[in-house]
């Protein structure tokens, strides 16, 4: 058959194809197609005609017959610059590109038909993109992208405009090497125009710049204001309205029963000034909304701006909450019991399964419920753990201790592990005369271990992973959580790896048995650099081994300021129950605990900080995947002055270093021949967690990191993430002993920056903890704690930035951008969708 | 029974002169960091046999402080007076104890009492009695590691860096024997458990809460 003309038959069956997927997806809105197509291929150059996309290309399928399609999802809102285009049918791996203009045209060119001409908006172009191996070309947020072709050229309301791309395809039919798809109008609307604004509203204000931040949650009792950033939102400027705070609705709802009711009592008449954040800071509440509502973590409330003050939500109007996570969430205090009467029993099931179980009382009213396994440590007792049982019991959680078998070695502590919970799931209509029967949900297991059974219970999960065990009660897929209390690091990284599920580390900074120490071979840290998958950490400075469980006796701590069972079992009850919330359950409420620093929230309970001697640093790292843009984690490209992710790094901070995050001598005074003194994230050679360390003294010092052009586009992503730590004993940590701070910029295509502080929210870097030992002066192992920014943070008060055109992401040190001199370690600079 | 008050009250003498040169009296200070030592070379740790008792059980268990994790059929129950210093619990690898060619589970903690009763597997005889000459038989706190990474090779390097050690006299080892009864035929693991706990409690009473989770029978 000739290669440039199609058969009658096979034609005929792409327009029927054609004309039943458009019937489908006009009949089907929720598919979020938007924009109308145009220019389809007919008259193409050399026959090859497609009626339901470009002109026939030979694109990723070969057929000369089917063309390029581009179609678009999302919406025409300024304000959401959410709209997608999306190009199918290319060869994969050729390059191409998107332009808009406003003059439709259908002219001949190169293989297919290009339908928009020059007019008096003249064309504009976006970046040239390779198509990826489904052989599609994408953008997003072109309304941000246009704002940097100037005038002319940036999307505006009330306009229209037709997409259309070119793409190389040198197969192709007429042989001209080059393609076009269909094109597409839509039509941009100035926000809200045909329903309510999506923004954040409600946090806390701050006393820098950006002097507010949106906050998903916030503890009962405290104060809940609402930001409008008139930088933002211009068109509200002058408005007068009504701020609502509304039990949650989700959208569904909200679509059905729009009507505004204020769980105040009536809302907050406000008037939109000019003047950025700080002018249009609203308090909510003093304290007055319920965070307390049966077993939930807390309450969920919507904010909404009723910009017509009409007491319904539409158009114009802006809300906090429209989607199934509500506005905000009042959290109940963590730390203390829950509203659920606790039972409690000793249960005999074998010489090594002997376990002490605690249960709602009324779990029958409760239907299936979560099960957490505590695995206690070498020398302590399965009754000790008490604290977390009942606690758990009581906010509706089924919690088994067992006897652990943990003198001979982390193998057999594994494997009572893995008995004790196939037998608890297997006797449930034995265990307490029957009554957990049918009432716990073996889908959703957590894993608590200590010390040895810390170790253990990863070590339970990968032999699950590895097909070793093979309960008949559960499997690896039931087990949601592993979290493991100062464990020990016996075993290698072949036996002792979380995989990908989910994993908690505590560490308590005076553990004076399992005491972190480098060159120990006992290095907890590594277990949670090996997890794959979502990994947290607690570090709680001045606790010991011995006060994480409940059997008294020596707290197995040294260093000063030590925190004894009251304050670490407060801290760790007002943690785990979000943790556990958040990560098995999926409740929002409980995810700001998981990063926050605790100076600015934390189980409202739990000892505050501030006295000197409660310091608490939080590690959360999200599973690599398409959610997480890496632009630097050190694990490739070793050199100072090019970044994992390829791209050029400069600096003037000093006595830079790249490599493994591994005292290498033992000792933890620094003597300038281990740059990376203090880090005890490897304990193995089969562990190779890499980072940086760098100094500044004195002197306005800098990093910046490129950012790969094709992936510049933050606008869709949520946060910038990373994590720091000061350097132990080192003359520039020693010389001010308290938490670092420096500024953190973004840098767009054009110029425009934005700079934030990082303890802008309350926490910087905090300084070791100031124990002894291991060589002259004092200073314990670096504790890294994760730093995340919220990328709208860098728009507040109006800065201009792109972020659709990020090309730079900028720490300033040293004088004017905080503090004045510091040692610091670094990884993991990520942005988070 | 003269024999028996007889060794129980050098027993009883014994573990006072323990507890003297562990100096583990009195409740400690929680926040001073306790302090856990590796046995000195020449002490090894086991200062005396203080009861012994042969035993079987109808039902086989696993050892699981060796490598080889051998099913044990019989052995014998020991208590053990030890340094306090050498039997405390703790997390990083503790000395390993060895009783000739075998590894012993150590059933109680002991290190506030300084009196530790083990399980020695042996081979079984024809009777189902334990063929073990416990006489010259060397007991020794060997170097800290994970009893379930010892296998037979790992015991025989580890008894050729003691090569001095000669084992209790026939005479002490017949006191022990005296001091222990009869020897205890058990159904299984979990019965055996149960006369340990009646030792445990006898020798160190400190170690309540293993005590309570031995008898646990509910």
């Amino acid at each position: 058959m000739d290669a440039c003309r199609i058969s009658p038959a096979t034609a005929m069956i792409r327009l029927l194809l054609a004309t039943c997927l458009l019937t489908i997806l006009a009949a089907a809105p929720g598919f979020g197609q938007i924009g109308s197509s145009y220019c389809f291929g007919t008259g193409c150059p050399c026959g090859n005609d497609d009626s339901s996309a470009g002109c026939g290309n030979f694109g990723k399928d070969g057929d000369p017959g089917t063309g390029a399609l581009l179609s678009a999802s999302g919406s025409g809102d300024l304000f959401a610059d959410d709209l997608t285009l999306t190009v199918s049918g290319v060869d994969r791996g050729k390059f191409g590109l998107l332009f808009m203009g406003t003059k439709k045209a259908g002219t001949p060119t190169g293989d297919g038909l290009m339908c928009i001409g020059p007019g008096a908006s003249g064309l504009w172009r976006f970046p040239v993109q390779k198509s990826n191996p489904s052989g599609q070309l994408s953008l997003v947020n072109p309304i941000g992208l246009s704002q940097g072709f100037g005038l002319g050229g940036q999307i505006l309301a009330g306009s229209t405009w037709s997409f259309q791309a070119w793409y190389r395809d040198p197969l192709g039919p007429c042989g001209t090497g080059a393609n076009f798809s269909n094109a597409l109008d839509v039509a941009f609307e100035a926000p809200g125009a045909s329903g309510p604004t999506l923004a954040q509203l409600a946090g806390n204000k701050l006393s820098t710049y950006p002097w507010f931040e949106y906050i998903a949650s916030m503890n009962e009792g405290a104060r809940v204001r609402a930001a409008l950033d008139s930088t933002r939102f211009p068109w509200l400027v002058g408005v007068t309205g009504d701020l609502y705070v509304v039990a949650a609705k989700g959208k569904a709802r909200w679509d059905v029963d729009p009507q505004l009711l204020d769980v105040r009592g009536a809302p907050t008449p406000v008037a939109i000034q000019p003047g950025g954040t700080q002018a249009n800071t609203f308090t909510l509440a003093k304290g007055t909304l319920s965070g307390t509502k049966e077993l939930e973590l807390g309450v969920g409330y919507d904010v909404v701006f009723d910009a017509n003050a009409d007491g319904l939500l539409g158009p114009g109007d802006v809300i906090d909450g429209y989607s199934a996570e509500a506005g905000f969430y009042v959290v109940r205090d963590t730390a203390i019991l829950g509203p659920e009467p606790v039972s409690a029993l000793l249960y005999n099931g074998g010489a090594w399964l002997k376990q002490n179980i605690f249960y709602p009382t009324n779990i029958a009213s409760l239907g299936p419920r979560p099960l957490v396994v505590v695995s206690h440590g070498n020398g302590h007792d399965y009754r000790w753990y008490d604290h977390i049982g009942e606690h758990m019991a009581s906010y509706g959680y089924v919690v088994m201790s067992h006897s652990n078998n943990t003198q001979p070695g982390i193998e057999t502590a594994s494997l009572t592990t893995i008995d004790n919970t196939e037998h608890f799931l297997g006797n449930l209509g034995v265990i307490a005369a029957g009554v957990l029967d049918g009432f716990v949900d073996g889908k959703q297991i957590i894993w608590i271990g200590h010390s040895r059974g810390g170790e253990g219970v990863v070590r339970a999960y990968d032999r699950l992973i590895d097909g070793e065990n093979v309960p008949t009660q559960f499997s690896w897929q039931d087990i949601r959580l592993v979290s493991s209390i100062a464990p020990t690091t016996f075993l290698d990284k072949n036996k002792v790896l979380p995989h990908e599920v989910p994993y908690h580390l505590w560490i308590g900074s005076a553990d004076a048995d399992v005491a972190g120490a480098p060159g120990s071979g006992q290095e907890p840290y590594t277990i949670l650099e090996r997890a794959e998958g979502d990994k947290m950490s607690t570090t709680i400075q001045g606790a010991g081994h011995g006060v994480f469980h409940n059997g008294g006796g020596n707290w197995w701590a040294s260093g000063p300021c030590l925190n004894g069972p009251g304050k670490v079992h407060s801290i760790v009850k007002g943690y785990l129950l979000p943790l556990v919330d958040h990560v098995v359950g999926g409740g929002p409420a409980g995810r700001d605990f998981l990063w926050r620093h605790y100076e600015s929230f934390q189980p409202i309970s739990a000892p505050p900080n501030g006295n000197g001697c409660i310091v608490v640093n939080l590690e959360f790292h999200e599973k690599e995947g398409p959610a997480v843009f890496v632009i630097d984690d050190f694990q490739a490209n070793e050199g100072l002055g090019l970044s994992s992710s390829g791209q050029s790094v400069t600096f003037n901070v000093t006595d830079v270093s790249e490599g493994r995050l591994d005292d290498k001598n033992g000792s933890l005074d620094w003597d300038g021949t281990d740059p990376f003194n203090g880090m005890t994230r490897n304990v193995r050679k089969a562990d190779k967690q890499m980072g940086m360390v760098f100094s500044f003294d004195g002197v306005p010092s800098f990093i910046e990191w490129a950012v790969d052009p094709a992936q510049s586009n933050f606008a869709d992503d949520t946060y910038l993430s990373f994590r720091a730590c000061q350097g132990t004993r080192h003359p520039l940590t020693v010389a001010a002993l308290q938490h670092v701070a420096f500024e953190v910029s973004l840098r767009d295509t054009l110029g425009v920056t934005s700079t934030i502080v990082i303890d802008a929210y309350g926490g910087g870097i905090a300084e070791p903890y100031q124990r002894t030992g291991l060589g002259p002066g004092a200073g314990w192992g670096n504790e890294f704690e994760t730093i995340r920014i919220r990328l709208s943070d860098f728009l507040a008060d109006g800065t201009g930035l792109n972020l659709a055109r990020i090309e730079a992401v900028r720490f300033d040190l040293g004088p004017g951008h905080g503090s004045n001199e510091g040692r610091l370690g670094l990884d993991d600079l990520e942005v988070i969708r | 029974m003269k024999h028996w008050r007889g060794a129980a009250l050098l027993g009883a003498c014994l573990m006072v002169g323990a507890v003297a040169v562990g100096g583990l009296r009195g409740p400690e200070d929680p926040t001073d960091a306790p302090i856990a030592a590796t046995p000195d070379q020449g002490q090894r740790g086991v200062w005396d046999l203080l009861v012994a008792i042969p035993f079987r059980v109808d039902q086989p268990f696993t050892h699981w402080w060796r490598a080889e994790r051998p099913k044990v059929r019989a052995g014998h129950l020991l208590v053990l007076a030890v340094d306090p210093m050498v039997v405390r619990p703790r997390q990083a690898a503790e000395p390993i104890l060895f009783v000739g060619d075998q590894t012993a589970e150590r059933v109680n903690a002991g290190f506030e009492d300084g009196a530790l009763i083990v399980v020695v597997p042996a081979p079984a005889g024809e009777d189902g009695w334990p063929m073990q000459e416990l006489a010259g038989l060397p007991m020794w706190f060997g170097e800290p590691g994970l009893p379930e990474q010892v296998d037979a090779a790992g015991i025989l390097e580890a008894r050729g860096l003691v090569p001095d050690l000669i084992g209790f006299s026939a005479a002490r080892v017949q006191q022990a024997l005296t001091a222990g009864g009869a020897g205890l035929r058990c159904q299984d693991q979990a019965q055996l458990y149960l006369h340990a706990a009646d030792w445990i409690e006898r020798y160190a009473p400190a170690d309540q809460h293993i005590i309570e989770r031995l008898r646990l029978t509910r």
